[in-house]
Formats: C-alpha cells, structure tokens, sequence
C-alpha cells in the first residue's frame, strides 16, 4: 500500500507524490514531522514560493532516483551529469528551489554546474549568458578590483574600459567644462609621468594610446638601454621634447620647471598591473589650437595630435597654478629626480602636489591615488 | 555597448547570498574575484567567500611541464603576481576566511608570514600550506595562535611553537608532510590537541620518538623513520597504518616481550591495521608469542608486506591471525628479501594448530615467487577458512620459469571452504 504526500505550490496547484520521494527533501521531511501536514489534498503542504511545478517535477525526478538506496555512485554521477543539461534559466530556477527545499547535494549539483559556466569566461558572456546589466558606474569601474592583469583578456578590458571612459568624458565636456577641469588634471599628470617616462614594460595603466603608441616604437630600444645604462638617449630626447613644447606654448616659468627637472633612466614600474587611471578628454575647442610640429616624429598624425593635447593641457594647467606655487612660498628644490630601483620620484611628485592642492585637496590627492602604486608610495614619502 | 537590460530578465544575482557563495567557491579565486566586474550587484558578491585556494592552477606558473628551467627572473615575475594576487585579494575580502589553501613554489617567507597574522584574525579553520620551495618555511608564531583551526595540512615547513603554546583544542585533522619539528614539540601537539581525529605523518625530521596519545584519535597513518613509537591512551584508534622506511630498529619491548606486544598490544579498538617497509621486523623484534594477551575483536582487516622466509615476520602474522577472531579481509604482500630463516617444516607444525579463521572472506596474496613457504601459507589458510570465499594470487611480474606445477599444487589443496574461488593475476 504506497502512501502519497500532498504538495502545494505557490499557484495552488496540488499534486500527490510518492512518500519516499517527497521525504528525500529535508524541508518536505520537517514539515511532515513538525505538523503532521501533508497526509491529504486538503492539508496539503505548500512549498515556498521558489518552488514552480515545472522545477517542482525536476526536483522530484531527482529525488526519485537519488532515494533508491541500490545505487552505484557511478550510476549517480551519470545520472546527475545528464540532469543538470538543463537551459541556464532553468538551472537557476532548479539551483534556488533546491535550496528552498533544503536539498543540499542537489544545491551543490547545480552550483557546480553554474560554476562551470562562469569559470573562464570572460564579463561580456557572462552577462550575456545570465542577463546581466552592465550598470556598474564608471567609479566603480576605476578602482582596482583584479587581482592580476597580465592575463590579456584582462587588458583589452582595460583598454576597452579607458576608451569608453574616454568618450563619456567627452559628452562630459561638452556640457560642463567646470567639472572637466580636474579630470584633465588627473589624466595630465599620469600621462605626463608615463610621456617622460617613456616605456613603462607593459603597464596597462598608462593605457592612452598617446603613450601606447609612444611605447611601440620606443619598446625596442628601452630593452637594449634598459639594464645598466641609463637610457640617457631616451632622458635626452623626452627633455628635448618638453623643452621644444614649453617653449613654444608655455611661458618661462614653466620652462624652468621642466627645464631643471631632467628625468634619468625612468623606471616608473607598476608591479602591481591592476589599477586604472582615469583618463581625461580634451577640450575638443583646444584641439584646434595645436600643431604637431614639435613631437616626436615616430608618432603617428593621430597621436601626435592626442599627444599635443595632453602637454598643452598640462602646460595651461601648470601656467595658471604658477601663480599659486609662487603664492605658496615654497621654493621650488627642482633637484635633479632620483629614481631608485623601484621608480619613485621623490622630488618630482612634490611640485606638483603642492600645485595641485591649492585647488582642490581632496580631488587632486584621489586622483594622483589612482595612478599607481609607485605614485601612492612617492606621496606618503613626500608627507602629503 | 552598455544596454540597461529590464532587470526582471536576471536570472542569477537574486539566488540567496549563501547559494551565490557555493557558486563563487567552486571557481577558481581568479574567476571569483573577476565576477566583480559584472554588475553593480556582483561586486563585493566575491569578498565574503570563506574559501580561498591559491595554488600554481589560480596563479598558472611561467612554466608547462617540470622540465622547463625557469630563470631567476621568470621566478621573480611570478612570485611578485602571485604576492599581489593574495595580498589584493586578502585585503578586499571582507569577512571571516575559513579555509586557506596556498600551494606553491615561488614564495618569500615574510609574504606568507603576513597572510598567516591575517588569517589568525579572521578565524581560520582549515589552513593548507605547501611549500614545494627549496627550504623549509618556518612558520610565525602568530600561526600557533589560530585558536579555531580544525583541519591542518603543511608540506615542507618547520614547526616552533612558543613556549606558552597549547594545542588547538579544536583540531580535527593533522598532515604533516615533510615536517622539521622536535620530538617534544610533536608530543606536546599531539597531547594537546584533544580533539584530533585523524593524524597523518610523512617523513618528520628531528623526530624519532613518536609518543602518541590522543582520546578521540581514530586514524593514524605514519610512514617515515622511527626509533621508538607508543600508544598511550589511544582507545578510539581503529585505522592504523605504519610504514616504516628506516632498518635500524631496537626492541622498545619490556624485558623480553616483542615490540608487537609493546606497541599494538594496547589497541584493543583496531578495525584496520597495515604495514609497510620495515615495520613488521619492527614489530617481531623480541619474543614472539603464539598470540596476544589481547584479542582484536573489531579487527576487520590486516594489510601486511612481509618477508615469507623470515621466520620473526612469519611469527608475527600468526600471531595476529590468532588474535583477530573476526578477521574479514588479509592482504599480504610479499617482501623478496634475501634473508632466510624458516625452516622447512615450520608450516606443517602449524597444521597442527587450533587455528580456525572463522570470518575470513578475502585473502589476496601479491608479489609471489612460488617459494614453498608461500605455498604453504596458501594451504594453510584454504584449510583453515570455513567461510572463504576468495583467495586471489598476484604474482611477481618478472617471473620467467614455468608455474604450472605450483599452480596446480595450489588448486588440489584441501579447501575448508566450499565456496572458495582461487583466483590467479599473472599481471600485477
């Protein structure tokens, strides 16, 4: 004589089903024990809301087999292989009226199989295979989450990620140019650091293609220079340019800065590959201005121009802080940059700073945070 | 590029946070931690895993197969991601780490260090180390304070506790493989550790005398050198094996009686006892009895590699025969050794003994060579196994003479057993 339990689903449909079946689930189990529900259709125990009957049938069809006590657990292995090729949404549904229902090894089946479909795969198909918004907000998207970035798929999402940044910046611009101003410093400043400092070994932090293109065509010779000698060529022909630059657009004071401040074999490395820099657009008004007389000839026309750009950003943000500088009273130790092993330059990063915060403090401070590790530590060597 | 898809259509993120966790922590870290770009939900989803794995499959080593020489650079390159890696994910993740598995060969000392005075914070239950460097890792002494650490495993690491050091009172499982600690430092873990239940040790330098103790410990698997073992307090011991790789053995008997008595003598709750390499001339060292003043009633299994001509060994096995009443399964595999002692009619004596293994069920013998003390021992239990029901024969594989005749002999003993199957392997 089998005797049936009665179960009730959150749309009220009700269906009997065999008792051995129906106890395998540890909440069915509870529930017949704790109140005695269940003996009949009019006492039926209602299963939680996660619980549809088309998963409610899966759920059983797994318990069916699984109650038998013969079984091999090869047979068990094969069953559950072809019982989880279920379509992605179904398995979600399954994963969570298991786990309402307490069936932790069907919980732990489905999670497996959930596992398997997000091991390896990159953010984009994971989206698209659970329905996921991309709506993480562009500061979220800055800070450094990943905990190694040399794997490529990782860096073409970062430059996928600093090109999108790049044109909602744009739009930004367009509307509100008060705002843009400290972007454009933020972005100056590291593109400044990285254009001095030439070749960084594959940092994907200094991602704008001005710097990437500058890269390309300085890679080759930075390896050979790199080692033991300074790669005084390289420090010669950056200063060169900076000099060229300033003193085409930047008034004397300028000059003097970038003059008295040559940079020597620049080691500005990141080992820690996994932080964003935010990057700044232009002033599309401002592009107009530029020629591209002065600029390292390897540089293509477009990165010229982007090159340009930046510098000429950089040098008008520097032109209006002069004034600040002088009004601060500190005098300017342009000491030639020590680079240690490790690439902090020390002296560098305090003229800025102090530029900077007269400003905005708090802005100008986060900013350059993001920028590197090596740039963190240059600003708690230098006391900011 | 950035669609808002109608959020009702997300399948996944709204699964409890506890089923979203079993998920993350059947990934591999790297994957895990990626799931933190997905979407505004999926952020810090990864951060309250208690699960973090590190081992050179999370952090893939700059090499493919073990033949790759890797230069100081390419080890340099890697340790520095592989820091980075555990550092970023240590100081992300938020909330208590139960489980802490690195395993890997690149590592700084002072790195792992850090991590440990971290884990020893936030709760560490299971801790894995294997350090597959060149030397040995010692471990900080902040280890010793992970008071809720149930389950340790560590390969390659030396072991000294402070003075003031305890025991984990909630350890369950220790695996010590390749471990330097002193012979007091291990006595002083064992005694303390209360709650340990399973003890596996593999090849411990600077300790040979092994007293161990332990109320709850029911499985022991020791292979390495020793001098000296005992078993003091052990009641719940119900698995042992013991492989014991050094030849330089002593009676730790008293007065005349056998190392077996001395050592296995007080395990009266054995459900399963193996031995290896030199362990059985360990245990026949000294006064061999006819059987043991105790009897196994629980003992189920005996696995044995010994010496068929060693007529010490030989006395040993008997002597375990007769005192396992409800022996179900013997395996004896066969140490070809040169030594050879037993005389030629030692087993026809036995004949004459009241020898009546009345649960036998599965006898496997390997590694033979088709000595007569072999075949004896064959006939000896055929006729004293009423219920056998299989006797399975594994010959050495590099026998070249012709076994027809033994075989034959075999298969015309005199069977207790009616429903007794002899089977043959000639591969092994």
């Amino acid at each position: 004589m089998k005797s049936y339990i009665w179960l009730q689903t959150a749309d009220g449909s009700i269906q009997q089903v065999e008792e051995e079946v129906a106890m395998f689930c540890p909440m069915i189990y509870q529930e017949i024990l704790q109140t005695g529900m269940g003996s009949s259709k009019n006492y039926a125990i209602s299963l939680p809301q996660r619980v549809n009957p088309a998963i409610l049938s899966l759920i059983l069809d797994y318990c069916r087999f699984h109650q038998v006590p013969g079984r091999s657990n090869k047979e068990r292995k094969s069953f559950d292989e072809k019982f989880i090729r279920l379509e992605t949404k179904r398995l979600c549904e399954l994963t969570s009226a298991a786990d309402s229902l307490q069936l932790k090894p069907l919980v732990d089946l489905t999670s497996r199989a959930l596992a398997r479909m997000i091991e390896g795969k990159t953010p984009e198909e994971i989206r698209e295979t659970f329905h996921l918004p991309d709506d993480l907000t562009e500061e979220e998207k800055l800070e450094p989450l990943r905990n190694t970035a040399d794997d490529p798929r990782i860096r073409l999402l970062n430059r996928l990620y600093a090109r999108k940044r790049r044109e909602l910046k744009d739009k930004e611009k367009l509307k509100n140019v008060g705002v843009e101003e400290e972007h454009v410093d933020e972005r100056s400043v590291d593109d400044l650091l990285s254009f001095i400092n030439g070749d960084n070994g594959g940092n994907p932090v200094s991602d704008s293609k001005v710097v990437k293109a500058a890269k390309h065509k300085k890679k080759n010779r930075r390896r050979k220079d790199q080692p033991r000698d300074s790669s005084s060529n390289n420090v010669n022909k950056n200063h060169k340019e900076l000099d060229d630059l300033s003193s085409v657009r930047c008034s004397g004071e300028v000059d003097n800065i970038l003059v008295r401040s040559p940079c020597e074999t620049s080691k500005l490395k990141n080992v820690s590959d996994d932080t964003f820099a935010p990057k700044a657009e232009l002033d599309p008004a401002t592009k107009a201005e530029l020629d591209d007389s002065d600029i390292d000839d390897e540089l293509d026309p477009a990165m010229k121009e982007e090159l340009d750009r930046e510098v000429e950003d950089f040098a008008r943000r520097l032109n209006s802080d002069w004034q600040e500088i002088l009004s601060l009273g500190q005098e300017k130790k342009l000491a030639p940059i020590s680079v240690n092993g490790n690439g902090s330059l020390q002296r560098y990063t305090s003229a800025f700073v102090f530029g900077w915060n007269a400003d905005n403090s708090t802005i100008h401070r986060s900013a350059i945070a993001h920028i590197g590790n090596g740039f963190e530590k240059m600003l708690t060597q230098s006391g900011c | 590029m950035e669609m808002r898809l109608n959020p009702g259509s997300d399948i996944i993120s709204n699964l409890p946070d506890h089923v979203i966790e079993t998920i993350l922590v059947h990934l591999p870290i790297r994957d895990a931690v990626r799931t933190s770009v997905l979407s505004h939900k999926w952020r810090y989803k990864w951060a309250t895993i208690p699960e973090l794995v590190f081992d050179d499959y999370s952090i893939p080593p700059p090499f493919f197969d073990h033949n790759t020489i890797l230069t100081a650079q390419d080890v340099i390159i890697h340790m520095h991601k592989l820091v980075n890696s555990i550092d970023r994910v240590l100081l992300l993740h938020n909330g208590l780490v139960h489980k802490f598995d690195l395993s890997t060969r690149f590592l700084n000392d002072s790195f792992i260090d850090s991590w440990i005075l971290f884990l020893s914070r936030n709760g560490i239950k299971e801790l894995t180390l294997k350090y597959r460097g060149e030397k040995h890792y010692r471990v900080p002494y902040s280890f010793f304070s992970c008071q809720a650490i149930t389950c340790l495993k560590l390969l390659c690491c030396i072991l000294e506790p402070p003075f003031v050091f305890k025991g984990f009172s909630h350890l369950k499982s220790l695996n010590l493989h390749s471990v330097i600690l002193s012979d007091d430092v291990f006595e002083t873990i064992i005694s303390n550790c209360i709650a340990l239940e399973r003890l596996r040790v593999i090849e411990l330098y600077g300790c040979t005398h092994f007293k161990i103790r332990g109320l709850n410990l029911q499985h022991l698997y020791f292979q390495g050198e020793l001098t000296h073992i005992c078993f003091i307090d052990a009641p719940r011991l119900s698995f042992v094996s013991i492989f014991l790789q050094n030849s330089l053995l002593e009676h730790v008997g008293r007065g005349d009686s056998c190392n077996l008595v001395q050592v296995l003598g007080p395990l009266t709750g054995l459900e399963k006892l193996a031995t290896e390499g030199f362990f059985i001339k360990f245990l026949a060292i000294g006064n061999v009895p006819v059987r043991l003043p105790v009897t196994y009633d629980r003992l189920k299994s005996i696995s044995l590699v010994m010496n068929f001509e060693d007529l010490n060994e030989t006395l040993v096995m008997l002597c375990l025969l007769q005192s396992s009443p409800n022996l179900h399964e013997l395996e004896i595999v066969h140490d070809d050794a040169d030594f050879a002692d037993l005389e030629e009619d030692f087993w026809k004596a036995q004949g004459q003994l009241d020898c009546s293994m009345n649960h036998l069920r599965v006898v496997r013998v390997s590694d033979i060579v088709w000595l007569q003390p072999e075949l004896q021992f064959m006939k000896f239990v055929l006729a004293n196994s009423p219920v056998l029901e299989i006797l399975s024969v594994i010959r050495k594989s590099d026998i070249i003479f012709d076994e027809t005749k033994m075989m034959e002999e075999l298969l015309r003993f005199e069977r207790a057993s009616s429903i007794a199957e002899i089977v043959y392997n000639p591969n092994l």
